[in-house]
């Protein structure tokens, strides 16, 4: 796997979990089956920090963009298809049997692409 | 209705944990995903991070640590023991014997993993009362005597 994809990925589950500890319902919830969750601490804004210092600046800048237009910016792909707006691959891209090994965007919606293996 | 006991396999399951220490036990359960290990150590920094929000030890001695990870499919589930307890610095400072890992994608649309999390600790409530819990030898018996825990 690429580098930045890697750190990519990091960076996309820790915002998903910095996500989830601020959001209320899920919170209750979380509660509710037993769960004591703090909100989003310093360490994990510390821990997305050191992510974002150690990514390329413009795949960070396309990150940001990416997540203020449709919340989540890496998507995954699943049977040649994309989960973040659900179009078909191109076949050129679906056949590539190195492609998380570089950055790949999704030619429809523009989010980065992580290959989940059939 | 969603059942735990469909998401897990014997391969899925390590009833002789060997870890002494929180960390390790995250890794001795993550390792146990059907993932590559690079997709392994991702999911376990993220895991680590979701420890620091509180600890997943919701106490008597069972520990259910969770994240949701793009590196996933489908939801996972993974059960380890400990025979001798583990600090995990659980809710009720008490050792854990039995941990459920759960693994979610982020896109999952009917949100089965709060629904895993709330079943392994109804489950858990259960399973604290139960001795089998530290007796049973065989991942198949062990599945099946979740499976009769479910079910009932």
């Amino acid at each position: 796997m690429h580098k930045q994809l890697e750190l990519l990925i990091m960076l996309h589950d820790v915002d998903l979990l910095w996500k989830e500890s601020q959001d209320e319902d899920t919170s209750r919830k979380l509660k509710k089956i037993g769960f004591k969750t703090a909100k989003a601490s310093e360490k994990i804004a510390e821990a997305r920090q050191k992510l974002v210092n150690e990514l390329e600046k413009e795949i960070v800048d396309r990150y940001e963009r990416l997540v203020k237009r449709y919340d989540r910016a890496v998507a995954p792909v699943l049977g040649g298809i994309c989960y973040g707006c659900y179009q078909v691959m191109p076949t050129a891209l679906a056949t590539d049997r190195d492609r998380n090994r570089e950055i790949r965007l999704c030619p429809n919606c523009g989010r980065f692409l992580y290959w989940i293996e059939d | 209705m969603m059942k735990l006991t469909d998401h897990l396999r014997p391969e899925f399951m390590e009833l002789e944990l060997k870890s002494r220490t929180k960390d390790e036990v995250l890794r001795e359960l993550v390792d146990l995903l059907p993932v590559d290990p690079q997709s392994a150590e991702i999911i376990l920094e993220t895991l680590k991070k979701r420890e620091e929000l509180g600890s997943t030890g919701v106490s008597k001695g069972i520990a259910i640590p969770h994240c949701r990870s793009l590196l996933v499919k489908k939801l996972c589930v993974i059960l380890g023991r400990s025979k001798e307890g583990v600090d995990f610095r659980a809710l009720d400072k008490k050792p854990v014997y039995l941990f459920f890992l759960i693994v979610a994608p982020p896109q999952e649309p009917s949100n089965q993993y709060l629904i895993a999390l709330g079943k392994v600790a109804q489950m858990a409530r259960v399973l604290a009362r139960k001795k089998q819990m530290l007796e049973i030898e065989e991942k198949q018996d062990f599945l099946r005597f979740l499976e009769e825990l479910e079910a009932a």
